[in-house]
């Protein structure tokens, strides 16, 4: 991290409440010490103040102030009390709290037991004595967190969009109610069973179908349709799949579904789940996931270290696009994207095209050109393997590959018909030669494909998990009459065929699907978790509710 | 003193006037130093109230805002006095070193808040949701982690992603403008 983009997060941690007391003092003495540190803290604080004023006027608070402000404080207190009941400001405790004795209580806030606790839906939790509890907002996750003790809970019926959960410290107890699928054509009726249990009658008899059957009537009566198989990482392929005796392969399983089969997937998989055999109407394939994740990277090992200090690995094969010189791989450290080398590096000033121009254009389209341009501040060392990124002053991007350098000026070649093309005054961005990883966490590729890695001084490669996302896509459908419920996703997407069609995703945690941004920082290069047509319900991608 | 100037003509409007033009930098102005925005709101009334019984001190023509800077430090320090906010604070000392700093503080105020509307407006659908949940329902980080099941680190690194991002974005804007 650059010295002013850490002091930046000092500042944004002090702004948050976040901040170390150690770090505090620091960001003191600098503060009284340093002209140049005070102007950055106005100007990171100014940040975080303009937020706020521009955040709350987009959502309507700042219009439910009570006219200008020039009233006695009284007057003016008053105003804001009747303006918050009616726009339910955001400092009002969330509406999705429980209400504790009356009272609405906070997130996060922290309460004993014996207590009822009744939420606006009419849910209502009784919490034993000396249970030990937290409150929650169950429109963004759990509704309660449950520490220690015992409760018991009586849950309304909830929205589509909605989950009631309480959180243990292990484990999530999350309400799913009714839900399932019914078809007919006059002469059979077919039922699919999402959550709960649901009778299936006719003259002759009825069955009881639970989450994941499939029923249908017949000739005999009503009865259960398909198999419940399953498939786990300590599984045999040679088994028969059932949950007694499971696979060991998603391709194994995925190879054996048939209409009206629910597939029990558990574990964390390193393999892309590819469903070419689907269901029928009215007897959907279904695919269940019980701690279940599919992760589209994989660890690399057999790190070694270079004379140059960045930390070096094999990793055979690359997402990456031609064309895309710099972007589509995506390494992950300890869980989170690793930022691609750069120059200039993040939170330092944009570097600008001078003397920028086109001294062998393309003919057509696809034809490669050759640019140039001058870059003030280039960094000394060798920038060979280089990829060039640039944003014309109206917006327009493209990217080559560097051919050389001489001091400032540098020559690259890229594809014709980029849409923009580079200028004078063009935003420039270097990225991917090893010599410009010089920031801890920074990453490229060598010219044979090796994932290189800058660590800070003394750090290991084996002191965290360090992996390259290798599918895009952790669920391919390829066939129609598909449910896929309750898997996590992480480093990868859902991609649905053309073909597909009564597809329905519901219930995923999609984590870290893009594979990347472009250099502006503020464009994904593949900005959605699902391409394909589905229907979706409670999917959350990093974080938030999909859509948005 | 202008000798032209009717000293007897009350103050009053005037300053109100200011006082609303200058309304929203005087509340950043606040909410920097406080680090509160609900402190900083129930400061500002204060330094209404001030500015307002004070208006006679004020001489037209002379610059407003650093006026009312200067009787917004005291208020301030006066809220230090009183009570402390949650969460560690800068001590007195070094807010008012950063006080007397505050003279282009207000610079480019509005133009820079237009600015980041718009910035806000490109940001991707995850980093703004995050944003919104940050300053307009004023969630911490922490808070944000619990009620989404992600880390309080992770939740931190988008945030300082996001800010940095809308930061190139000002900049990149104002620049053009320039």
């Amino acid at each position: 991290m650059s010295g002013d983009s850490g002091f930046d997060a000092l500042v944004d941690a002090y702004a948050d409440g976040t901040i170390a007391e150690a770090d505090l003092q620091a960001l003191q003495a600098a503060l009284r010490a340093d002209a140049g540190a005070r102007q950055r803290f106005w100007r990171r604080q100014r940040l975080h103040a303009q937020l706020g004023a521009a955040c709350r006027a987009a959502s309507g608070a700042a219009e439910a102030r009570p006219g200008p402000v020039i009233r006695p404080r009284w007057l003016a207190a008053a105003a804001v009390l009747v303006a918050a009941l009616g726009a339910g400001w955001a400092w009002w405790p969330a509406a999705g709290t429980p209400r504790l004795d009356g009272r609405r209580l906070t997130v996060g806030e922290a309460f004993t037991g014996p207590a009822v606790l009744t939420w606006d839906d009419g849910s209502r939790i009784i919490v034993d004595a000396g249970g030990r509890c937290r409150a929650g907002d169950n429109r963004m996750g759990p509704a309660l967190s449950l520490d220690q003790g015992c409760l018991s809970a009586e849950i309304a019926r909830q929205a589509r969009d909605r989950r009631f959960s309480i959180a243990t410290p292990d484990a999530t107890a999350t309400v799913l109610g009714t839900a399932f699928e019914l078809a007919t054509d006059g002469a059979v009726s077919r039922l699919a069973v999402e959550h709960g249990v649901v009778r299936l009658a006719d003259r002759h008899g009825s069955v009881e179908a639970r989450a994941g059957d499939c029923a249908a009537t017949g000739p005999a009566g009503p009865g259960l349709v398909g198999r419940r198989l399953a498939v786990a990482p300590d599984g045999d392929d040679g088994a028969d799949g059932s949950t007694r005796h499971p696979w060991r392969t998603l391709a194994r399983a995925a190879g054996a579904l048939a209409p009206g089969d629910c597939l029990v997937i558990r574990g964390t998989w390193h393999e892309p789940l590819v469903l070419r055999h689907g269901g029928a109407p009215g007897l959907p394939v279904t695919i269940c996931g019980d701690d279940a994740a599919i992760d589209g990277a994989d660890e690399l090992t057999g790190w070694t270290r270079r004379p140059d200090g960045l930390w070096s690995a094999p990793a055979d094969g690359t997402l990456a696009t031609p064309g895309q010189p710099f972007g589509n791989d995506q390494l992950i450290i300890d869980g989170a994207p690793a930022p691609l080398a750069a120059w200039p590096d993040a939170g330092a000033p944009a570097a600008r095209f001078g003397n920028a121009g086109i001294p062998g254009p393309g003919r057509e389209p696809a034809s490669t050109a050759r640019g140039s341009g001058y870059l003030s501040g280039l960094p000394d060392q060798s920038l060979d393997g280089a990829a060039v990124w640039w944003r014309t002053p109206d917006g327009r991007v493209g990217c080559g590959r560097l051919l050389g350098r001489a001091g400032g000026s540098i020559e690259f070649t890229f594809r014709w018909d980029m849409p923009g093309h580079p200028v004078t005054g063009a935003e420039a961005r270097l990225f991917a030669a090893p010599a410009l990883a010089d920031q801890p966490g920074e990453w490229t590729r060598d010219g044979e494909g090796r994932v290189l890695v800058r660590l800070a001084d003394g750090d290991r490669p084996d002191r965290h998990r360090i992996a390259l996302q290798r599918r895009r896509a952790g669920i391919l459908v390829a066939a129609s009459s598909i449910r896929v419920r309750g898997i996590d996703l992480r480093t990868c997407g859902i991609q649905i065929g053309p073909a597909a069609h009564d597809v329905r995703l519901s219930d995923l945690v999609v984590g870290d699907h893009a594979a990347g941004w472009w250099p502006d920082g503020d464009t994904p290069l593949r900005p959605d978790p699902v391409l394909g047509g589905a229907s979706m319900e409670r999917i959350i991608v990093d974080g938030f509710p999909w859509p948005p | 003193m202008d000798p032209g100037l009717d000293m007897s003509e009350p103050r009053l409007p005037l300053v109100q006037a200011e006082l609303l033009r200058h309304a929203e930098q005087l509340k950043g102005f606040l909410h920097v130093l406080i680090n509160d925005r609900d402190a900083a709101e129930d400061c500002f009334q204060e330094l209404f109230l001030t500015v307002t019984a004070k208006a006679d001190d004020f001489t037209p023509g002379t610059d407003f805002l650093a006026w009312a800077r200067a009787i917004a430090r005291y208020k301030v320090l006066q809220h230090l006095d009183r009570r402390r906010r949650r969460g560690p604070m800068l001590d007195p000392a070094t807010i008012e070193i950063l006080a007397e700093d505050a003279a282009s503080f207000g610079d480019e105020w509005d133009e820079r808040l237009a600015a980041l509307r718009g910035c806000l407006e490109r940001l991707p659908p995850a980093a703004r949701r995050l944003v919104e949940e940050r300053y307009t329902r004023e969630r911490l980080p922490a808070d944000i982690a619990a009620a989404t099941g992600r880390t309080a680190n992770g939740v931190t690194v988008a945030l300082a992603k996001a800010r940095s991002a809308l930061e190139d974005c000002i900049v990149r804007r104002m620049g053009r403008q320039a």
